[in-house]
């Protein structure tokens, strides 16, 4: 599986060079944040995605949490 | 003109009186989004109908109350732990839900069960300034077999310009587990003892204290990231009171079954990063990444990558890729070796093994009625090391709808 991942692991690399492309610092006005301002661009854009998510991984893995604190548990199968 | 001017200024005093994390999203007084979630996976294993509603609404300027309502049904088969076997021990296997676990004949390996899930979240957070909120939190979840309650304080505190918010976060919770019959069996207890009467305990417990810093930011006009440093402990009962481990002769039959046992002490750690970002193009990408590791040797990578296109008429389209690999825990074995003492704690769970799993998908959203209308396609491969079920694979299909009202 791991061999089969390789590719895809390789895949990720020019994400992150578009996100280092995204580090580059600058002071940001209160009149210019309209892009950040979006939707899309918030750091959680679908809460109820990512709640379904949390449960679907926190049953099916060993490792869970990150994100924030708090939250149900289950019994999960 | 002077329209224009007044719309300005008033977007400018939105996103001046928010923070960070909303980074000045236009809130309205309510807020629903309602959802149907279908997980089912292949050869028949766990097949899961999930209704999600969530509702927000803002009290005065310095107030929102949340609710989140979890309702699920979980029907299908999943694998005990124990080995694919066709001799020797008959099934004493454990009921699980409504109806409780039912063994196939001859397959002990591979257990019938259907639950139901209740869970309801509610939160309230409150702005005691321009610049400090805290939001507090709730959690109930009920099953036929396990109920879990928590609490949660969160505290944001912002930099006078609003580039940085800081972020701790408190959390407790308290578990009950047992079977649907009402007790746990005793660790490493031989599912035969008692000519297949088994001992059994009451019902378990289980505390978790979570505790979290962390700090996000405006890095640009068009980034956003976040950092998190996460712990939690768990105490008490961190069994599985359905899961079995089987003991094999050198020719891997099995020849006695046990349940497994877990330690009673778990202590979790992650570090979590979030990097979102919108392109040239205007394609926005949500790019983070976890370590996590544990007492128990579990350390697990998470790379999980969101690429929105948007397109004609307030629609957009954005693919998906979720990469996560695991090392086994310490007390993980496939199965126990015939002749040899029986170790303190043993599982055969899959969860515990090592694994590697991906996950590909993509999301599609467009305007609908007022609202927004999402639906979700997405497959999950999990591929394990050593346990007897190898590999997983599921189809995940969500529809949402969100609703926005003044």
């Amino acid at each position: 599986m791991m061999k089969r991942l390789k590719p895809l692991l390789l895949l990720t690399i020019p994400m992150f060079l578009q996100a280092c492309a995204a580090l580059q610092l600058e002071p940001v006005k209160p009149w210019q944040r309209g892009i950040l301002a979006q939707e899309a661009m918030q750091l959680d854009d679908d809460p109820t995605q990512s709640f379904a998510d949390e449960h679907i991984y926190f049953s099916k893995e060993g490792s869970t949490g990150g994100k924030g604190v708090g939250g149900g548990g289950c019994g999960c199968n | 003109m002077k329209s224009i001017r007044n719309k300005l200024a008033i977007a400018t005093c939105t996103i001046l009186s928010q923070g960070v994390q909303q980074a000045g999203a236009t809130e309205s007084a309510w807020t629903t989004d309602t959802s149907y979630l279908y997980y089912g996976e292949a050869n028949d294993r766990v097949t899961v109908h999930k209704i999600i509603t969530r509702a927000d609404v803002a009290l005065g300027d310095y107030d929102r109350l949340s609710l989140e309502a979890v309702y699920d049904t979980v029907t299908g088969a999943t694998p005990t732990g124990a080995v694919k076997s066709f001799n020797t021990v008959s099934v004493t296997t454990p009921s699980s839900g409504g109806n409780g676990f039912k063994t196939a004949s001859g397959s002990p390996d591979l257990v019938q069960f259907d639950d139901t899930r209740l869970g309801v979240n509610a939160g309230w957070s409150h702005d005691y300034s321009r610049t400090f909120n805290i939001q507090y939190g709730a959690s109930v979840s009920v099953e036929r077999d396990y109920e879990a309650y928590g609490g949660s304080v969160t505290f944001n505190k912002e930099t006078d310009d609003r580039m940085l918010t800081f972020t701790a976060g408190i959390a407790g919770s308290y578990d009950t587990i047992f079977q649907s019959s009402g007790g746990t069996p005793k660790p490493m207890g031989n599912v035969e003892e008692n000519n297949g009467n088994p001992e059994f305990f009451g019902a378990g417990n289980k505390r978790g204290y979570e505790g979290m810093l962390g700090v996000s930011g405006i890095i640009n006009r068009r980034t956003v990231a976040r950092i998190n440093y996460s712990i939690k402990t768990l105490e008490g009962y961190l069994t599985d009171p359905y899961k079995l481990i089987s003991v094999t002769d050198a020719n891997g039959i099995e020849m006695e079954r046990y349940f497994e046992s877990r330690p009673d002490s778990r202590l979790r750690q992650s570090l979590y990063g979030i990097l979102v970002h919108q392109l040239d193009n205007k394609d926005v990408i949500h790019l983070s990444y976890r370590y996590y590791w544990d007492d128990w040797d579990i350390n697990s990578h998470t790379i999980d990558y969101r690429h929105r296109r948007n397109l004609m008429n307030g629609r957009f389209i954005e693919p998906h890729v979720r990469l996560y690999h695991q090392t086994a825990a310490d007390f993980f074995h496939h199965s126990l070796k015939y002749g040899e003492p029986l170790p303190q704690y043993a599982s055969a769970d899959y969860r515990l093994d090592e694994m590697s799993s991906i996950t590909l998908g993509a999301k599609y959203g467009l305007p609908a009625w007022g609202g927004t209308l999402r639906f979700r396609l997405e497959y999950l491969y999990q591929s394990f090391a050593e346990a007897e079920y190898d590999t997983n694979k599921a189809l995940i299909f969500q529809a949402s709808y969100k609703k926005e009202f003044d």
